[in-house]
């Protein structure tokens, strides 16, 4: 169904009818047309300038051509016969594609050049030509026959003169020419018809008649009337002015339809007169607008040609966008004044005149209904006057007026298949003023009219029908607002009238289905649930979707990402089917840990200025995939139909690299909130960039390509995200261990080993690592050991031997890394303990007593952090590492453990006692070993108390956890006091080996005494003290337990023994005196008896204690290296000073006595006092000895 | 025209982008007149298509009533205009002009 919209400027050319010969070449015969359209107007005079235009057409309407008489630009004066060679015809019928046009032509063009015609084949050309020219006969003025292919054969059958013959398509050239030459000798003749006014003269002039005239004639005329002559020279004088209109010459024609009319009028000769009336105004037309000349529109609208898009891109078609109205230039042009005619006529008349004329002769027409076509062409043809002044409205409502009537059902003049026409032509108007939606509505109209046809010959609507109609239907989508891709159509209100949109989309569709484009029919289908599914009734929807499931079954898959072209020369878009399922939140998922490699880039010295950006931050974060390592990408799908989906072969599209995608298969449930979250996998095969850059699927039966900017959540900030670097191969690091393995926690990959241990024991095992990649060397293998930091003691893991790491492992190959597990003392470790001041309290950390808590064991996490690189360089110069975990949980269950401490004075100024309280958490008895092969056993559950004597240490000085605290940061004093703390664990470990066995559970292990060697403040007491005290009694040296038991008023020798032990030569200088008191033993402080006691002699005595010299004080300083070095061996070892006081008690009763040392001017003394461990006697005074 | 015929109304209220925004038959469809989708759903296309004339009426006319725009077969439209450019659009079948403006301009 073609639109075919009368205009004006038919009045002013000349008709050539051009017709096929011999066997069809629709293609080439095509290309002939467009060229015959490129046949411009030619120039017959320069002055004044005079233009003929050629018409030339492809189908004549008899019913109008009959007209010929009454309007000279009906009749068909030319014939046009186009012959092609045989062969060449018979390939291009069988094609349909307009993409393989061109090499048709091409293929076309080659037989031609070889193929000649055979006789019979001339002859019949020949014989349709001369069938032509008969049919037309009585007026037609000249013709020609074009014959594209052996031109030679041809010139014996034809008059030269009517012969363009030519050998091949391509080389003729000059068939224009003889094109003009038919149209030029055309018009020769019609301007003698012009010229021809000898019928003025006549008496009887020949009457001009119109076919059916007679019949409506009521009675009989008297032709020998003046009334009948006036009318037969006004008939005929308003044909020599459609000839004067004809050869190019308006203004003149005015004057000659004036004369014309004026006759007419005069004779009463309506149906003339109104013919008059309209030649008048096209005339008026023609010199006013210039309708005749330069914006010639094509003869031949062969819309088909083009697509919705390019008609709404095309300048010349002026569309809608919203409210806002642009008229395109083109029909500014067409106001816009030509310099050919001279302003006078121009201006002169107004468009009013020309519209009253055409009201005139539309009123005349009336009257006559056999008329009917012509009067409704004269109304378009007024309406273009409403048009060419941009009065639109009124132009409508004009249409509307006069045009109503027409497709009135009871209006029967018309048959369905000219109200159809008409209902077009409407379109095409509205169409080319900009009224897109009235566009709409009138090619609806016509298609019902159309497929009306049917219902009234009583035969089925065929295929053919539909096959006209869905062109129609389908460019009328864009004039409800439905864009020509899915995915411009807007979401909600923007989306425009979406019942009407829904409506208009399924007749498309129904008649895409009927016109056997069964292919088209699924697109539009799938165009109208996925952009119109949350406007369609469920229920609809639903009816929908099982016809485009049926639809497809039958056919297999449709392919929705490819364009399809149809015979009717329509192109319909890809469309990405992105609604079924719903996709959204595509993440980039990286590669689980222990395969997600780490770059490790070499360090350019260059750039290494710290600043510190958050890109470089977000670089780091950035995903990598390896080489023939699966990956995937997270999506969330949701099912928005209500049934279920399934879906096969759900799989990735990418960019770049090779990417082998895994396809998927998935059955969503039915349309609800629910959103199911899956992974979408894929193996890269090269290294370099990929990019995610869709998903493809199956969808009840339609294969489907999204892009994923085609997504509605997709914007351009996201595109980064979904590049991912694939770095090449790496290995894969197995760990096994015979430890029992389980999961931890839900979402670890690595599954933990585990193994229950007493705490004391120690176990040794070994974990085997496999490199179980193929091809790749693994080198440089380092360990990091992730456990409870102890503060003191082994720790919990302990590596046997770490040598075997360094060397390659090859593919395949299996090495063991043995280790060893110390079941640390469960209660305390670096994590929870209690940060402790130097001041600290050796019972601050027991607070919690194991007794009070029901206690089983304590689960110790820790893990083995393999970081391994290929031995094969890269050669960009990076360098990926992987990560191999092996977690290993630890429940330590407590066996012996220590409870409490203290540190008791020693048997001499230089040891001490550690006390420790030795819990037995075990439920069987369990025994102690220790210093040396003392025994002692513990009951379930029981406390022990197990005295160790312990020398003091000499390397660390007592005042240097004093100086450690003076440092000016609190890191530098964790720092400092940690260095003595090792030194002293050193030191003292050796003398706190308790071993326990427990004979019932065939259990043996270590007392573990990590904490007590974390403990400063124990490890302090253990330190040889600046100034070391000690007594003897009666020069016998005083062991500190004993009681002394004497009598009263006997005299004892208490000698006190200084000794300094500062190596940087501090001298102490003071006074030193006893002290006597007594214990109440009530909790109150102790009660002071100096007065009980007697003093023989002084009873304070100055001293002066020299410290140990250097030997060489030059720059050994001891403080400043880690290594403590002890510098023993360069003192000189001052000796002890001792000083006597004479002792006698005056009352009997239980008396300690310890000295004091006094000076307020020696910080250092105060310290002492503080510190060390100042011996006091105890003596036991009674009467009688 | 047959004065006998009923008289039926139907208004739409239409957006920027076409859409309708609210829409009501009167008298209200009976249930065998529901079952006839296809004459209600003419009303939508009618309307739809009388929205060029409204559009072409608002540039030229300062009146926020245009008066009867439109014609299809037995269906006269008329609309009216908002200052907000909301379309009021009424089909109807029997002239009744000045009904319609008191119902546009209430």
């Amino acid at each position: 169904m073609e639109s075919c919209v009368p205009s004006v400027g038919d009045h002013c050319r000349i008709l050539i009818l051009v017709r096929q010969c011999g066997t069809k070449a629709t293609k080439n015969f095509k290309r002939i047309l467009e060229r015959l359209n490129r046949v411009e107007a030619l120039t017959v005079s320069e002055n004044p300038k005079r233009v003929v235009i050629p018409h030339f057409i492809t189908n004549v309407r008899h019913e109008l051509s009959v007209w010929g008489e009454f309007q000279a630009h009906r009749r068909i004066l030319g014939v046009i016969g186009i012959a092609f060679a045989s062969c060449s015809a018979s390939t291009s019928s069988t094609s349909s594609s307009p993409d393989e046009a061109a090499d048709e032509k091409s293929t076309a063009s080659r037989h031609a050049s070889t193929s000649s015609y055979t006789a019979s084949d001339i002859e019949l050309i020949a014989e349709q030509y001369e069938a032509l020219k008969a049919q037309w006969k009585p007026t037609v003025l000249d013709s020609r026959c074009a014959v594209f292919g052996d031109s030679a054969n041809a010139v014996k059958c034809f008059a030269e003169r009517e012969l363009l013959a030519y050998d091949r398509l391509e080389e003729s050239d000059d068939f224009e020419m003889g094109v003009r030459e038919l149209v030029k000798s055309i018009y020769w003749v019609v301007e003698g018809k012009r010229l021809d006014l000898s019928f003025e003269k006549l008496d009887t002039p020949p009457c001009p008649l119109v076919p059916e005239e007679e019949k409506y004639r009521i009675g009989v005329e008297n032709k020998a009337s003046k009334n009948y002559r006036r009318k037969c020279v006004g008939r005929l004088r308003k044909q020599v002015a459609d000839y004067t209109l004809m050869t190019g010459l308006p203004s003149l024609a005015l004057e000659a339809y004036l004369a014309a009319i004026e006759l007419l009028k005069a004779s009463n000769d309506l149906l003339w007169l109104a013919g008059a009336y309209e030649g008048w105004a096209c005339a008026a037309m023609a010199t006013k607008y210039g309708e005749a000349r330069g914006d010639r529109r094509p003869s031949f609208p062969r819309v088909a040609t083009m697509t919705g898009r390019q008609m709404t891109s095309s300048p010349t078609s002026p569309f809608f966008s919203g409210h806002i109205r642009h008229r395109s230039d083109g029909q500014q042009a067409m106001v816009a004044p030509s310099s050919n005619d001279s302003p006078n006529t121009r201006t002169t008349i107004q468009y009013l005149e020309i519209m009253d004329k055409f009201r005139l002769a539309i009123e005349h027409y009336e009257r006559f209904s056999f008329a009917a076509f012509v009067e409704y062409e004269c109304v378009v043809k007024a309406s273009s006057v409403l048009k060419l002044e941009h009065h639109f409205f009124e132009m409508e409502l004009f249409i509307r007026e006069h045009v109503g009537k027409y497709l009135d059902d009871n209006f029967a003049i018309f048959d369905h298949v000219v109200k159809s026409q008409i209902c077009l032509n409407s379109a095409t108007i509205f169409k080319e003023v900009g009224f897109k939606r009235k566009e709409a509505f009138f090619s609806r109209l016509a298609v019902l009219f159309r497929l009306h046809i049917g219902v009234d010959d009583g035969r089925q609507r065929a295929e053919n029908d539909y096959k006209l109609v869905y062109p129609v239907l389908y460019k009328a989508l864009a004039g409800y607002g439905i864009p020509e891709s899915a995915k411009d159509v807007p979401t909600g209100s923007r989306k425009g009238p979406a019942l009407v949109q829904i409506r208009a989309l399924h007749e498309v569709y129904v008649s895409a289905l009927r016109a056997s484009y069964a292919e088209a029919a699924v697109r539009h289908l799938c165009f109208l649930l996925q952009a119109y599914l949350d406007d369609l009734e469920p229920s609809f929807a639903q009816q929908l979707c099982n016809e485009l499931v049926h639809l497809c079954e039958k056919r297999g898959l449709h392919l929705a990402y490819q364009h399809i072209p149809l015979p009717c020369g329509i192109i319909l878009p890809p469309l990405p089917m992105s609604r079924f399922p719903l996709m959204f939140s595509f993440k980039v998922l990286p590669l689980s840990p222990h395969l997600a490699p780490v770059v490790v880039r070499p360090r350019d010295t260059s750039q290494d200025i710290f600043i510190y950006t958050p890109f470089q931050r977000q670089n780091k974060e950035s995903v990598r995939w390896v080489v023939d390592c699966a990956c995937g990408v997270a999506v969330n799908v949701r099912n928005s139909l209500p049934f279920e989906l399934r879906i096969t072969n759900l799989s990735l599209q990418t960019d770049g690299v090779a990417f082998e995608s895994v396809p998927v298969r998935l059955d969503l449930p039915p349309a609800s909130s629910e959103v199911v979250n899956i992974k979408l996998l894929g193996v890269p095969r090269a290294s370099g960039k990929v990019s995610i850059t869709g998903y493809t699927c199956e969808v009840m039966f339609v294969k489907n390509v999204c892009k994923l900017k085609d997504l509605p959540w997709f914007n351009e900030s996201l595109t980064a995200s979904f590049d991912v670097d694939v770095v090449p191969p790496l290995p894969v690091l197995e760990l096994h261990t015979a430890l029992q393995r389980a999961p931890v926690t839900e979402d670890e990959h690595d599954a933990s080993a585990e193994t229950t241990i007493y705490s004391g024991q120690s176990f040794d095992h070994s974990i085997r690592l496999i490199n179980s990649s193929r091809e790749l060397p693994i080198s440089g293998i380092d360990l990091e050991l992730i456990q409870p930091k102890v503060c003191g003691g082994p720790a919990l893991l302990e590596l046997m031997d770490t040598s075997t790491l360094k060397e390659t492992l090859n593919p395949g190959e299996t090495r063991e890394l043995r280790f060893r597990i110390f079941g640390i003392d469960p209660m305390t470790n670096a994590d929870d303990n209690v940060r402790e001041g130097g001041g600290g309290d050796g019972k601050r950390t027991i607070d919690h007593q194991p007794e009070k808590i029901p206690y089983t064991g304590r689960l110790l996490t820790t893990e083995f952090l393999f970081r391994y690189r290929s031995a094969v360089d890269s050669t960009t110069g990076d360098v990926y590492e992987r990560t191999a975990r092996l977690p290993l949980a630890v429940a330590i269950m407590p066996a012996v453990t220590v409870a409490d401490w203290h540190v008791l004075p020693g048997d001499g100024p230089k040891t001490r006692y550690v006390v420790l309280d030795v819990t037995n958490s075990t439920d069987a008895e369990a025994e102690l070993r220790y210093s040396n092969g003392r025994l002692i056993s513990v009951q379930p559950r029981e406390v022990c108390r197990v005295p160790l004597l312990c020398p003091c240490s000499e390397e660390v000085a007592s005042t240097e956890f004093a100086l450690a605290e003076e440092r000016r940061s609190l890191v530098m004093q964790g720092q400092e006091i940690d260095r003595l703390r090792r030194t002293l664990e050193l030191h003292v470990a050796e003398h706190l080996d308790i071993r326990w066995t427990i004979p019932s559970l065939k259990l043996e292990g270590l007392v573990p005494v990590g904490p007590l060697l974390s403990s400063v403040s124990l490890l302090k007491q253990l330190v040889l003290p600046a100034l070391s005290i000690g007594v003897s009694v009666n020069d016998k040296p005083y062991q500190g337990q004993e009681e002394i038991t004497l009598g009263i008023g006997e005299l004892v020798s208490v000698r006190v023994e200084l000794l300094n032990s500062l190596k940087d030569g501090h001298v102490f200088r003071g006074t030193l005196s006893l002290r006597c008191f007594q214990e109440m033993q009530n909790g109150r402080p102790a009660l002071d008896r100096m007065e009980h006691l007697i003093m023989c002699g002084a009873t304070k005595q100055p001293f002066e204690v020299a410290g140990s010299r250097m030997v060489d004080d030059s720059s050994v300083d001891s403080r400043g290296s880690n290594d403590y070095v002890p510098t023993a061996t360069l003192l000189r070892e001052s000796p002890a000073v001792s000083y006597r006081f004479g002792v006698a008690f005056r009352f009997e009763g239980s008396y300690k006595v310890r000295p004091v040392l006094l000076n307020g001017r020696d910080d250092k003394i105060a310290a002492v006092n503080d510190e060390s461990f100042v011996p006091t006697l105890s003596f036991n005074v009674v009467t009688k000895v | 025209m047959d004065r006998n015929q009923p008289k039926d109304f139907y208004f739409v209220i239409v957006g920027h982008h076409d859409n309708p925004v609210f829409e009501m038959e009167f008298p209200p469809p009976s249930e065998k007149k529901k079952k006839e989708t296809d004459n209600r759903h003419l009303n939508q296309f009618i309307a739809h298509a009388a929205l060029d004339l409204v559009d072409e009426q608002m540039q030229n006319n300062q009146n926020m009533y245009l008066k009867i725009v439109d014609k299809f077969n037995e269906w006269f439209v008329s609309a009216f205009v908002t200052a907000g450019k909301m379309r009021f659009l009424m089909l109807h079948n029997q002239r009744n002009e000045e009904g319609i403006k008191n119902f546009f301009q209430e």
